[in-house]
């Protein structure tokens, strides 16, 4: 198991993370989500242990990360722009990494050097931005990583390839139990591999669960009613947000999902209709709490 | 903080890696290795018509390009290496590797060092190959070799520990150029200032210290490569010693500064916040230390250049100040006024350490406690005996003194005479005192001090310290002799040490290595007497006589010799010609008996290594190729001496009389003569009297050979006394070097006055004119 320990990071004044403390359990795929420079980026480098944190600990199964060479053995970290030598090419990155991860596996390498469309005697600088990622996603793999942190890598992919990456990523879970943690902005793609979602804003831990659990414990609900409905109406829900338009009203509701559609039927609306969120929607919906939304940066 | 330990497993693969990483590098230095190694020695080699002096610049050229090269290859392969740390994906991608970074850092590091040190080792070898069938161009040894790797060891881990320091590749380039420049320069402005401020201080003995590359490890190669060319093994071992330390410091340093960094520190900066700040102040005194140093020599003398260079070390310090301050903080951002204030601060350090210096600091009457001192270089010798070392000291306090008193205080830059000493000569000539005078100065001056005085040719007075506790001190001073000086300084009294020390059986011993020698007496493979005695100006006799070298004379006559040397209440350091000087002698010119052992060659290795830098020996050692020769004066009151080369029948003839000082040379001439002995005066007076006859016969009309049958015993003797009452005249009574017999300039051509001799010659011609003209006439 993967647990972040009330981990601070700070680059000089600025807080990146400010005692951050989730855990993720082994065999899941966790969407690290979050605001520009909300502290994704660093939570991985912390976690992969590239960055030493000024407080607490990324530990996996109860050892730091951090200058630990037999854990970082089991950990892979791809950076949203993976960085490759002048003349580095993934035949000789794999020899690297060969000699490196004990957990190297050749027939892998080899399926995968099938699979993605590159050339692996190919100088990498010379690739594009996407085959580049497929480049590191293929070394990575290689390794069988036991925790795979990825940040930000369905940049530059094309869907086929997107859905080629989620596919393999799902087969290692799968097969190795491994743990991947996705940092990105692309909430689409995530929602389809992800399990778990963490959300983080100005370093803080925002919401942190399973993805069907964070996308139940909140509801967008279209309701009309006949007469003039005042907000509060509904104080006894915990109403995120109200939208009007005309009469239609468009409620963010937090909430247990039967108590919320039994509460608003006995307001006896002239329509009502529960519709399920997107992640990018729960995201949006979470962030206004926070105080993040569009109209707060307008203003 | 603890250091991760090295990790074998991830070593290997690392190493590689990073080895890799310099492939273009190892085959540029390659190239240029073996281009201005073997090649040029191949291509040297095959010219046709060179000199050993084109070889000679041929290779100290490309020698000091080769280990330039080493210097310019280990810097740009110690940037490209550690780059890894200067950029932020690369620091992921590194960071996230299954590794410590201890691990990390000295698989980068010898891979790095791998890379540029075996082609240097391959091509080095593939040179001393070279050279050893061809010849030597390139005078590269295993030695030499060996010193220069570990300059690039130590070269190698300070750039790697200042990249560490760094947050992008052109600051460690700017910091690791910076700390080698900056710690020369300072060492550099430092002895400019002692040397041009305070006495005795010298600037080449800058040379003799390891100082100047004490943390500038790129200097090594061309300070090693000095030392070496000037076979200063002692100077090399220093600074091999020193570099292993440096290369142990830096080395744990840099783990400490590998294990620390973080690594956010890359593209953003310094991970050591001093180290740009340091950087700045100490470009800041280089730079206005040497432009201020060069504006206050050139704005001429006294004290208002303190203030020049304080206004040029000001504005030129800030300038580049400024200049690094705009490179480091990317802009006019970032501790302006801290810098300021380091930038103050610095600059009235720099200018108090030089007013202080005008002060003397307490190192211009410096002289230490003899009894801390171990040993003392003084002249051409190494004292040992504490008496001697004490004597020394008295000299080196009376100079300091003296200095104090007399000359201009405060010190001031711009003065370079402030390690001068002018004492009063004896003569009361102009000249400043050289060699050539010496041997013509004072012989009837009756105050023989005066005389000795003379015989001092040291116009260097170096002292050189060696202590008990390893730190030497260095002071050198410069002797002046003027006449009619206004200085007061205290000669008798360092003339009085001088005799003590001269007077000393150590400076006897150390002057007479090889008698001293026990073991010497086997060795000799000839030895022989000469004898030069000057009879007057125009006359002296010369011969050779071989001494016996069996075991039984030699060691004889060695003991006598020993036990006279050590007797011999005048015994100075300087050149025979002028240590034999007696004023009882009432000629121009000395005479001696010197007697010259010939050892096997190399055996008598003390002595040897004294004709290598003995320059005023050169007369009295030398060497052939199988010998080695000492030459020894044997005084005429050597009696011991004397008495073996007596009782062995083998002392010359013309010296029986070399003891007795009331011996008549002059009448004794014509017995020489009479005996048929070649001699200077009997040549010439005949080879011009001929001349001379042959004119005036023909001026009065007669046959020269009728007149020669009839007239030219009787001539003769008649011309000889003449002569004789002309030497006499212009020569022994009246001619002194002060005194000069024709009130106008004399110069000296092999110990003779010309001027005097081309009178008595003139004398001579009349007196022969008048002599023919009489005969012919009585006739």
């Amino acid at each position: 198991m993967l647990e972040i320990k009330n981990i601070t990071k700070k680059f000089g004044d600025k807080v990146a993370l400010n005692g951050l403390s989730f855990k993720i359990p082994d065999g899941s795929v966790f969407g690290l989500i979050g605001s520009n420079g909300s502290g994704k980026s660093t939570l991985l480098r912390v976690i992969s242990g590239v960055y030493e944190p000024d407080g607490g600990s990324a530990e996996i199964d109860g050892v730091p990360t951090y200058e630990n060479p037999a854990v970082k053995s089991q950990c892979f970290f791809i950076s949203d722009f993976p960085y490759f030598y002048n003349n580095s090419t993934v035949a000789n990155l794999s020899v690297l990494y060969k000699s490196l991860y004990p957990t190297w596996s050749d027939d892998k390498f080899r399926r995968l050097a099938c699979m993605f469309p590159i050339g692996i005697n190919d100088r990498i600088i010379n690739m594009s931005k996407g085959m580049q990622r497929q480049a590191a996603l293929m070394l990575a793999l290689s390794t069988t990583p036991k925790y795979l942190m990825l940040d930000e890598i369905f940049d530059g992919l094309d869907p086929v390839v997107r859905q080629l990456i989620k596919k393999l990523l799902v087969e290692l879970v799968t097969e190795n139990n491994s743990t991947i943690i996705i940092a990105s902005h692309n909430l689409r793609e995530l929602e389809d591999v992800c399990d778990h979602i963490g959300l983080i804003h100005l370093g803080g831990i925002v919401l942190e669960k399973e993805l069907d659990e964070a996308k139940l414990g909140i509801h967008r609900v279209q309701i009309v009613f006949d007469k003039e409905i005042g907000e509060g109406a509904f104080s006894e829900l915990n109403v995120v947000k109200i939208q009007r338009q005309g009469k239609l009203l468009n409620l963010t509701i937090k909430g247990d999902g039967e108590y919320i559609e039994k509460y608003l039927r006995d307001m006896n609306p002239v329509y009502m209709e529960m519709l399920p969120l997107t992640l990018e929607e729960v995201f949006i919906s979470e962030m206004e709490v926070v105080g993040y939304d569009i109209d707060n940066i307008i203003k | 903080m603890t250091l991760t330990t090295l990790s074998s497993k991830e070593l290997k693969p690392l190493f590689k890696w990073a080895f890799k990483r310099n492939k273009v590098i190892i085959i540029i230095f390659s190239i240029f290795l073996f281009l201005n190694g073997p090649l040029l020695d191949m291509f040297v080699m095959s010219i046709a018509g060179l000199f050993d002096s084109d070889f000679e610049e041929i290779g100290a050229v490309s020698l000091g390009l080769y280990q330039g090269f080493a210097a310019l290859f280990t810097f740009i392969s110690a940037l490209k290496t550690f780059s890894f740390l200067h950029n932020k994906r690369s620091v992921d991608m590194f960071g996230a590797l299954p590794t410590n970074r201890t691990t990390m850092y000295i698989a980068h590091l010898l891979g790095g060092l791998t890379a540029v040190g075996v082609p240097y080792i391959l091509l080095s070898l593939m040179t001393i190959g070279i050279t050893a069938r061809s010849g030597e161009i390139l005078k590269l040894d295993l030695f030499m070799v060996g010193t220069t790797l570990l300059m690039m060891i130590a070269s190698y881990i300070l750039t790697s520990l200042i990249a560490y320091c760094c947050g992008t590749i052109v600051d460690t380039a700017i910091i690791t150029i910076g700390v080698n420049a900056i710690w020369v320069g300072i060492v550099g402005l430092y002895y400019g200032f002692i040397t041009e401020m305070i006495p005795g201080m010298d600037f080449e003995s800058i040379i003799d210290t390891p100082l100047i590359a004490l943390f500038a490890p790129y200097s090594f190669s061309i300070v090693n490569l000095v030392y070496y060319m000037a076979e200063q093994f002692g100077s090399v071992i220093t600074l091999l010693v020193w570099n292993i330390i440096f290369i142990a410091g830096t080395l744990f340093l840099a783990l400490i500064a590998a294990n620390k960094r973080k690594a956010e520190t890359s593209q953003n900066g310094f991970s050591v916040k001093w180290l740009p700040m340091a950087i700045k102040a100490g470009a800041s005194i280089v730079s206005g230390g040497l432009i201020g140093f060069i504006a206050a020599e050139v704005s001429g003398s006294g004290y208002s250049n303190m203030f020049v260079f304080c206004f040029w070390y000001a504005v030129i310090g800030f300038v580049a100040f400024a200049v690094l301050h705009l490179i480091f903080a990317r802009g006019l951002k970032g501790r302006i006024i801290p810098s300021l204030i380091v930038y103050a601060a610095t600059t009235a350090a720099a200018i108090a350490v030089l007013f202080g210096f005008s002060f003397g600091m307490g190192i211009d009457t410096y002289v230490p406690n003899p009894a801390t001192v171990k040993s003392v270089t003084f002249g051409y010798d190494e004292y040992k005996d504490p008496e001697n070392i004490k004597t020394i000291t008295e000299i080196h306090k009376v100079i300091t003194e003296d200095i104090r008193k007399n000359n201009e205080y405060p010190y001031y830059l711009g003065d370079d005479n402030n390690s001068y000493v002018y004492y009063d000569d004896v003569y009361t000539t102009d000249e400043e005192i050289g060699d050539d005078y010496y041997n013509y100065s004072s012989k009837n001056n009756s105050n023989i001090t005066d005389i000795q005085k003379t015989y001092i040719n040291q116009t260097n007075f170096e002292f050189k310290y060696k202590r008990k506790a390893g730190f030497g001190v260095t002071r050198n001073y410069y002797i002046y002799l003027y006449s009619n000086s206004d200085h007061k300084y205290n000669y008798d009294r360092i003339y009085e040490l001088l005799l003590k020390l001269y007077s000393s059986e150590e400076f006897k011993k150390m002057r007479n290595k090889d008698l001293f020698d026990d073991d010497a007496a086997e060795k000799v493979q000839k030895a022989s007497l000469t004898y030069y005695y000057y009879m007057n100006s125009h006359y002296y006799e010369s011969g050779e006589a071989t001494l016996p070298t069996n075991e039984v004379f030699m060691t004889k006559f060695r003991e006598a010799l020993k036990q006279d040397i050590i007797a011999d209440e005048n015994y100075q350091p300087s050149r025979y010609f002028s240590v034999y000087g007696d004023e009882s002698y009432p000629f121009i010119g000395d005479s001696y008996i010197s007697a010259t052992i010939s050892y096997k060659k190399d055996s008598i290795s003390s002595t040897k290594y004294q004709y290598y830098y003995d320059y005023d020996y050169e007369d009295t050692y030398s060497y052939d190729a199988n010998t080695y020769s000492v030459t020894t004066i044997i005084k005429p009151y050597y009696k011991n001496t004397l008495k073996v080369l007596n009782d062995y029948q083998i002392v010359p003839d013309v010296s029986r009389n070399y003891q007795d000082y009331s011996y008549d040379y002059p009448s004794s001439y014509y017995e020489f003569c009479e005996d048929g002995r070649p001699d200077t005066l009997r040549k010439l007076t005949e080879d011009s009297a001929a001349n001379f006859i042959m004119a005036a016969c023909a001026q009065n009309g007669v046959n020269v050979n009728d007149w020669m049958d009839d007239n030219y015993k009787a001539y003769k003797e008649e011309l000889l006394k003449k002569s004789d009452e002309l030497y006499k005249k212009y020569m022994v009574d009246k001619a002194t070097p002060d005194q000069p017999i024709f009130n106008g300039d004399y110069y000296i051509d092999n110990y003779i006055y010309q001027p005097q001799a081309d009178q008595i010659l003139s004398e001579l011609l009349e007196f022969t004119f008048e002599y023919v003209e009489l005969t012919t006439t009585e006739a």
